[in-house]
């Protein structure tokens, strides 16, 4: 068993351990207060807990894919610059081009904006200071 | 004194828009920077008397003369 | 006798890396007692030294609450998942010269990867939790670990384009001449920010705002369970700054010594002297000064700024710092390749 192996096993077993002293060693128990799920100073309704989320993450969540795909593409090309050349390079940058295009079309399209409610900030175009953050 | 529009007046959207949308604004300058350093880098370099190195050969040189094969056992 | 040895080598990375955890967290405490005028834990142990251990020891002595109506597996599930892929970036870490547990060809690649894998924990325990703050907090740091991800593997990606190597070695020794803070001084700055947000730090702690939700995908966790939260957010604060000093500061080589070294006389034949500098030069310590201040300036931070909201969060990732990122990606290797300053890699040879 190398040390490799065998890191890759100790933090499971440091977890189990962990988790094991405190399920033997604590007091337990439970009653339907304790463990019905958390809210301020009410009974929880169970109704709300997986309801609809708002859609910006699920296009945060796309746009990542994306982006992630897009960086690990070039991965390839930078840890071989010397042996592609002046080739390589320009493929790389017609490749990034064509995906910081698409970048700009959707800030363009207000894709990133997430909606807020609070207007009077320092976000707001009409406030007279500079932007630093702009929606 | 609204919103600058680029095609009608270049300039003073270009100056509204580093204040307002520095991010964008200094990151399309430092992007297009890359493909001019791409072209104007080597005559620069080679002005400022930096030679080309040579290439890293990628395979063993191929000999000039003719091959001589070797005759008989060497231990002879 | 090589698998004794081989266990001895894993707790001699893991035992340190825990117990430095416990010292994070009471430094932290300490000095954000300092920087608002008061005094800070102080009672148990010398100068309040051992009040991390006792807390650890009241948190696995309290009682679990398992929710009726969560997932059980997946809510024990998902914080064990968090700790162990937390916890497992130190493999490829090398503390000194020959010092490490595995010198991938990779190291890089894994720790991208462990860092990823670790947000499946946080979301795993978000909504098996049931709980409507669990699920809204596990959807916030979600989204705000993989977009601030992104940033930082966009940044990984330029150093590996000056150094030429995906091994973690390679990097650091490749900076023997000058650390990759002055050539990619804006890139640091952005991986600084971007590793703060990984880490779920304020002032970009949305996932865990106490005035919104409760305390964000923990709500529902308690006891040994929320030790391991706590254990991996801070093994992975270290673990990112340990990655900082590594990518930009050189990790264990000591550039004031290298540049007292270049005004010595090298050629006298003394052993001594040699075998004296390289140890000074390489030695851990090094290391551990660098991630030491950059664990400073990580609580400083948070002492220092108040939260911004999660709209501004996340247009601050991809309107500032992402176009800034993919302006550099497209520059530098046209600089490179401009000025043929190339890495060879010499494996493609």
């Amino acid at each position: 068993m190398t040390t490799t192996t065998f890191f890759l096993f100790l933090m499971p077993i440091l977890a189990i351990i962990l988790l094991a002293v405190n399920l033997i060693l604590s007091p337990h128990n439970p009653y339907q207060e304790k463990d019905s799920a958390f809210e301020c100073g009410f009974h929880s309704f169970l109704g709300q807990n997986r309801t609809q989320f708002s859609i910006s993450f699920f296009i945060f969540a796309l746009l990542f894919l994306l982006f992630d795909l897009e960086i690990v593409l070039v991965y390839p090309y930078v840890v071989s610059a010397y042996t592609n050349g002046i080739y390589g390079l320009v493929i790389m940058l017609v490749f990034f081009l064509v995906l910081t295009l698409g970048f700009a079309f959707e800030i363009g399209k207000n894709a990133l904006k997430i909606e807020s409610r609070q207007v009077y900030n320092f976000n707001y175009k009409s406030w007279s200071g500079y932007s630093l953050i702009y929606n | 004194m609204s919103t600058p529009q680029f095609w009608s007046t270049p300039l003073r959207y270009l100056r509204w828009a580093s204040h307002e949308r520095p991010a964008i604004f200094y990151s399309l300058i430092i992007g297009s920077m890359g493909p001019v350093a791409l072209v104007g880098l080597p005559p620069l370099r080679r002005a400022l008397g930096d030679v080309d190195p040579e290439t890293i050969p990628m395979s063993y040189p191929i000999p000039a003369g003719p091959r001589t094969f070797p005759k008989g056992y060497d231990d002879e | 006798m090589s698998n004794i040895i081989s266990i001895i080598q894993g707790l001699l990375v893991i035992v340190p890396a825990l117990i430095s955890v416990a010292f994070v967290t009471i430094s932290e405490r300490k000095v954000m007692a300092s920087m608002q005028r008061r005094v800070g834990p102080n009672a148990v142990g010398y100068y309040g030294l051992l009040q991390a251990f006792a807390d650890a020891l009241k948190l696995l002595l309290k009682e679990y609450v398992a929710p009726t109506q969560a997932n059980i597996i997946l809510f024990f599930l998902g914080p064990v998942i968090t700790l162990i892929f937390a916890l497992l970036g130190y493999l490829v870490i090398p503390y000194a010269p020959g010092t490490f547990i595995s010198d991938h060809r990779l190291g890089i690649f894994f720790m991208l990867a462990v860092s990823a894998i670790a947000t499946y924990g946080i979301l795993l325990a978000g909504w098996s939790a049931n709980s409507k703050y669990a699920f809204l907090g596990s959807l916030r740091s979600t989204a705000q670990l993989i977009s601030y991800e992104l940033i930082l593997s966009s940044v990984l990606l330029l150093v590996i384009l000056l150094t030429g190597s995906l091994n973690v070695i390679t990097i650091v020794e490749s900076q023997k001449a000058v650390s990759l803070l002055l050539p990619l001084l804006p890139l640091f700055i952005v991986f600084f920010i971007g590793s703060i947000a990984e880490t779920n730090r304020a002032p970009f702690d949305l996932a865990e705002a106490e005035s919104e939700l409760v305390s964000g995908f923990m709500t529902e966790h308690s006891a040994s369970i929320f030790v391991f939260f706590f254990l991996a957010e801070y093994a992975s604060i270290i673990l990112i700054c340990i990655l900082n000093s590594i990518l930009f500061f050189g990790g264990y080589l000591s550039i004031i010594v290298f540049s007292i070294i270049s005004l010595l006389d090298l050629s006298r034949e003394d052993t001594l002297f040699h075998v004296l500098i390289s140890i000074i030069s390489s030695s851990p310590i090094n290391l551990a000064v660098k991630t030491s201040i950059l664990v400073f300036v990580f609580i400083w931070v948070r002492a220092s700024f108040p939260r911004i909201r999660f709209d501004q969060l996340m247009s601050v990732c991809w309107l500032v710092l992402l176009p800034i990122t993919i302006a550099y990606v497209i520059l530098l290797p046209c600089v490179v390749s401009g000025l043929l300053i190339n890495p060879v890699n010499i494996s493609l040879l």
